[in-house]
């Protein structure tokens, strides 16, 4: 079989029960199929040339169509159109975050993306913090547009490389070097 | 006597086994990855040989069905009577038989949704969040959705009656499976048949994700909507009995999928008289529930070199607005399936094309695709298309579809696969002027899906892997040759599984083997499809080569063709097809969780010495002059003659002579060095030298682990390049480093491992020597000159008019 993709929300709509359990809003429409792979795969690069943080996302590009038709509106052309991609993008800036052993947020400065192939590519770097030593990653991007999305970040810094996968189980993960 | 060689042959048994198992290196740290799989593999029997074909006693059971079932459709529930007929094959004696009850899964109390983890990432369904700091776990409504749909609903089977023909039979139900103790034992070679009566709630596929299920359309002008009711897992069927596990009786937890007997059916499927059924197996009653139309369109579609309409989408669309006035029993026959799966709807449209595939097994096939108009215009253009196209392709890999009909119908289930037919998901977009489009890649995923499910009716549902034990068999496999028929389609899109898109998957930590039963991998997504799949391509395309690799890989179809593959038989096929030693490779990438990432470090260039004291010290002076001049001689020449300058009067013998000068003792040496050898020792040498060609020593360094082939692309100062494959066996005797010699008359001046990306390696940045800086995606991506070709939007300039010329556009200023 083929994995099945359920588009959810656009946007949370976060409501407080009693029992504190917060809902998400989630709109379910016609269902979708998924890529087999339902996994964006991320690099974050220590970049010893530049001195950055170099964050690299791959999304699959039929993934990024079918999410972006669902967050923005049923026309929109990923394939087609630049600011469809810009909008994507930024979504996924929103959506992914790195923090500093003490907690401090590591302001990513966004690149730019690509279409490579199946692939859609989003960038975005900064300058490696002076002593760096652990690094607090979040990565929810199309975990809000349909459930069984998995984000795998590989963090390579020195010829090793150290994981971590978001999923429904998994909000952040912290990598010390 | 007899009694103590029967106890010593036991106590060597015990020993033995697990001992085999536990090779183990106790000193150093020298790992053989070559090591042979024999004694991970289980041991070859008269069932399974050591060759990894059906052995000279194979055996399977035999399951028949004669099932009556009636869709009550306002009720959305099926209801239906089927007779049994078990043959016993194998050599044992049965007392019970073991049935899967899938619906029971659905239940609440079942254990696939007792054992569930909250935010449990590979459970099928909506989504919920775990806790964050301090903020609480979250649920979506599309979860409460599902849990509102299971409490409102009796879930499950009920099995009002089995019985034989003497009358009830005992039975246990034990969660997804059901247990019929038989009234007597049922002896090898042996038939027993017995019925059941059975019923259930169909499931809202969009509700609670399963692989079957309704979907519900309340837009349509039929007062209270229609439906699309995919019916698959419906009935209890046996569990396999098998000579490698007995009993398959796994629990059905939703991952793992499922292994079943071949058997013929008889299937009577009443549904309301505007319904259009879709079924494995080929209609037996068309004059019942056809119309004359329809028939005759059906029989002209068998020559048609296009998909004809059996039912229009007009026709459709008036059955879609107008209700039943009664029902009507389609009958279908089918022979030698493992499974038996449906569809009905008053929604369908239905176009058919025989495919006239030749050959002796099923000369003609009829290709069928069923779907509504909201997945229209796509489903009529490509659907019928993609069905023949993939019988094409996967014929020539395997053996000749073996079936009269091959099905792809639309529904809510995205991609799913059973004997003969298959549910594909997509659709198309209404817009605001009414009519439907769709986008290149819901097109490209149409084709996709199509090719892969259908592609799945000969794995694993002609071959029968054991899909609840490994994923990989059939996913791995047909995801492989999906790709294959896909490239073929089209090489303009881009397909997936090459090596290098799972790069970044293999060389992360989150993974687990291949080898992994499939209710406990992680990322089954790139487990058990898009790792295996790459490693085929890499067997195909670069270590077996195509000729080897495509008649093992034809010759495991047809040995296990109706038959029950496990791992070890395909492992073992494709070597002894192929003649290629593959333990390493199964090793590497089905039981270990290594990566490809293999360096060139250094290479030394070598010259022979000829011993010849007028040849070789010349050399040894050049190699001196060739040298940096001392630092400290260039700055003291720059300030001033030195004192030799100075006073050149002053000379003596060493003055004209420096060590490199030749002696007749020196050449007395070589003529005594010439004379000492032997004839052969003298030719070699003479030849060598004659020759004179450089030797290159290179050295490669493994710091993925996995063990692959050195694939070398030699640059020469000539300007020419030569490929040198290096094979796997070079590591056998050490892992980590191994250094290779070449010999060329040309001087060499580059070296690049793996220039085509074939092995999955997951640096290519230590792939050159010399080193080259390879920029980082976003080094590239600044770059000016991608910069200027990506970020143009082709569609939109397109659009842009062409002005006259001599006219200034604006922003040419």
């Amino acid at each position: 079989m083929i994995f099945q993709r359920r588009p959810l929300a656009r946007a949370a709509l976060p409501l407080v029960s009693l029992l504190s359990v917060l809902l998400f809003s989630a709109i379910l429409v016609t269902p979708l199929r998924a890529h087999q792979l339902k996994e964006a795969v991320t690099r974050v690069v220590f970049n010893p040339r530049t001195g950055n943080i170099e964050v690299m996302h791959r999304f699959l590009l039929h993934d990024a169509e079918h999410a972006t038709r669902e967050i923005f509106g049923g026309d929109t052309d990923i394939l087609g159109s630049a600011a469809a991609r810009d909008r994507f993008e930024s979504y996924v800036h929103e959506r992914f975050s790195l923090k500093d052993q003490e907690g401090n947020a590591i302001a990513l400065v966004p690149v730019g993306n690509e279409l490579d192939g199946r692939y859609l590519w989003v960038y975005a770097e900064a300058p490696i913090p002076v002593g760096l030593i652990a690094l607090t990653i979040a990565h929810d991007a199309l975990r809000d547009v349909w459930p069984e999305q998995a984000n795998l970040v590989n963090v390579e810094r020195d010829e090793t490389v150290r994981s971590a996968t978001f999923d429904q189980g998994r909000r952040e993960a912290t990598i010390r070097f | 006597m007899i009694r103590y060689t029967f106890w010593l042959s036991l106590a060597v048994l015990l020993f033995v086994s697990p001992a085999l198992s536990d090779v183990e290196q106790t000193k150093g740290d020298f790992q053989d990855k070559f090591r042979q799989l024999d004694e991970v593999l289980p041991t070859a029997n008269s069932y399974r040989t050591a060759g990894g074909e059906p052995g000279h006693e194979y055996w399977q059971q035999e399951v028949d069905y004669d099932i009556q079932v009636r869709l009550v459709e306002d009720r959305r529930r099926l209801e239906a009577s089927q007779k049994i007929r078990y043959t016993n094959n194998s050599p044992d004696t049965l007392r019970f038989l073991w049935l899967q009850l899938d619906q029971n899964r659905f239940r609440n109390d079942s254990m696939a949704e007792r054992s569930a983890a909250f935010a449990d990432s590979s459970r099928r369904g909506p989504a919920v969040e775990d806790a964050e700091n301090g903020r609480p776990p979250r649920i979506s409504l599309g979860e409460l959705r599902r849990r509102q749909f299971s409490a409102d609903n009796d879930l499950g089977y009920e099995l009002p009656s089995i019985r034989d023909a003497e009358g009830e039979l005992a039975h246990t139900v034990v969660g997804t499976n059901l247990r019929i103790d038989l009234r007597k034992p049922l002896k090898p070679g042996g038939t027993t048949e017995f019925e059941i009566d059975f019923a259930f709630n169909i499931v809202d596929e969009n509700a609670v994700s399963a692989r079957a299920g309704y979907e519900h359309f309340p837009d349509d002008e039929r007062e209270g909507g229609n439906d699309i009711f995919l019916l698959a897992q419906w009935f209890p069927r046996l569990h396999a009995y098998t000579d490698y596990e007995g009993w398959t009786n796994k629990e059905f937890l939703g991952r793992g999928e499922f292994t079943l007997e071949f058997g013929d059916y008889t299937v009577d499927i009443t549904v309301p008289d505007d319904h259009i059924v879709s079924s494995t197996g080929v209609l037996q009653n068309p004059d019942d529930v056809l119309t004359s139309t329809q028939r005759e369109r059906l029989e002209s579609a068998r020559d048609a070199d296009v998909p004809v309409f059996i039912v229009t989408a007009e026709e459709a669309l008036e059955n879609e607005r107008e209700g039943a006035s009664g029902e009507k029993t389609w009958r279908f026959q089918a022979d030698n399936v493992r499974d038996f799966a449906w569809a009905s709807s008053r929604k369908f449209i239905w176009d058919a094309q025989g495919y006239q595939q030749g050959g002796e097994i099923q000369p003609e096939v009829m290709a069928m695709s069923f779907y509504p108009k909201e997945g229209e215009p796509l489903w009529s253009k490509y659907s019928t298309a993609s069905v023949i196209h993939t019988m094409k392709v996967y014929s020539r890999f395997s053996f000749d579809y073996p079936y009269p009909v091959a099905q792809s119908v639309n529904g809510p289930v995205g991609g799913m696969e059973y004997p003969m037919i298959t549910f594909n998901g997509p659709r198309t977009d209404l817009q605001d002027d009414g009519e439907r489009t769709y986008t290149l890649g819901e097109k490209r995923y149409l084709i996709g899906v199509i090719i892969h499910e259908i592609g799945h009716i000969y794995f694993p549902m002609t071959v029968n892997s054991d899909e609840r034990q490994w994923t990989w068999m059939d996913e791995g496999l047909n995801s492989f040759l999906d790709a294959i028929a896909g490239w073929e389609w089209d090489p303009e899109i881009p397909w997936n599984n090459q090596p290098r898109d799972i790069v970044d998957y293999m060389k992360s930590e989150n993974q687990v083997p291949i080898m992994t039963q499939s209710d406990s991998v992680l990322r089954l997504g790139p487990n058990a499809y898009a790792k295996p799949a790459a490693a085929l391509m890499i067997l195909r395309e670069t270590i077996m080569g195509r000729e080897l690799f495509d008649f093992a890989f034809r010759e495991y179809s047809r040995r296990w063709m109706f038959k029950r593959p496990a791992p070890a038989d395909f492992f073992r096929t494709m070597e002894e097809a192929s003649g290629v030693d593959l333990d390493w490779f199964w090793r590497g990438w089905f039981y270990t969780t290594d990566h490809v990432d293999i360096s060139i470090d250094r290479v030394w260039k070598l010259r022979l010495d000829t011993n010849d004291p007028d040849i070789d010290y010349p050399r040894r002076r050049q190699e001196e002059a060739d040298k940096p001049a001392s630092v400290i001689v260039e700055r003291n020449r720059e300030e001033g003659p030195t004192w030799v300058e100075q006073n050149p009067d002053i000379r003596d013998f060493y003055d004209e002579h420096d060590p490199f000068t030749v002696t007749n003792k020196d050449r007395n040496k070589y003529r005594a060095f010439l004379a000492d050898l032997e004839d052969w020792e003298r030719e070699v040498l003479e030849r060598a030298l004659k020759e004179d060609e450089n030797y290159y020593v290179l050295e490669f360094n493994n710091h993925g682990g996995l063990v692959m082939p050195i694939l070398l692309e030699l640059t020469y100062d000539d300007g020419t390049t030569e490929r040198l494959d290096i094979p796997a066996e070079i590591w056998r005797r050490n892992a980590k480093t191994v250094k290779k010699l070449i010999i060329t008359g040309r001087e060499l001046t580059q070296v690049v491992v793996d220039p085509n990306w074939e092995t999955a390696d997951t640096d290519v940045e230590n792939n050159h020597y010399p080193r080259r800086i390879i920029p980082s995606r976003i080094e590239a991506f600044k770059s000016p000159e991608r910069q200027g070709r990506e970020s143009r939007d082709l569609m939109q300039d397109m659009k842009t008019k062409l002005k006259p010329e001599g006219e200034k556009s604006e922003g040419d200023e």
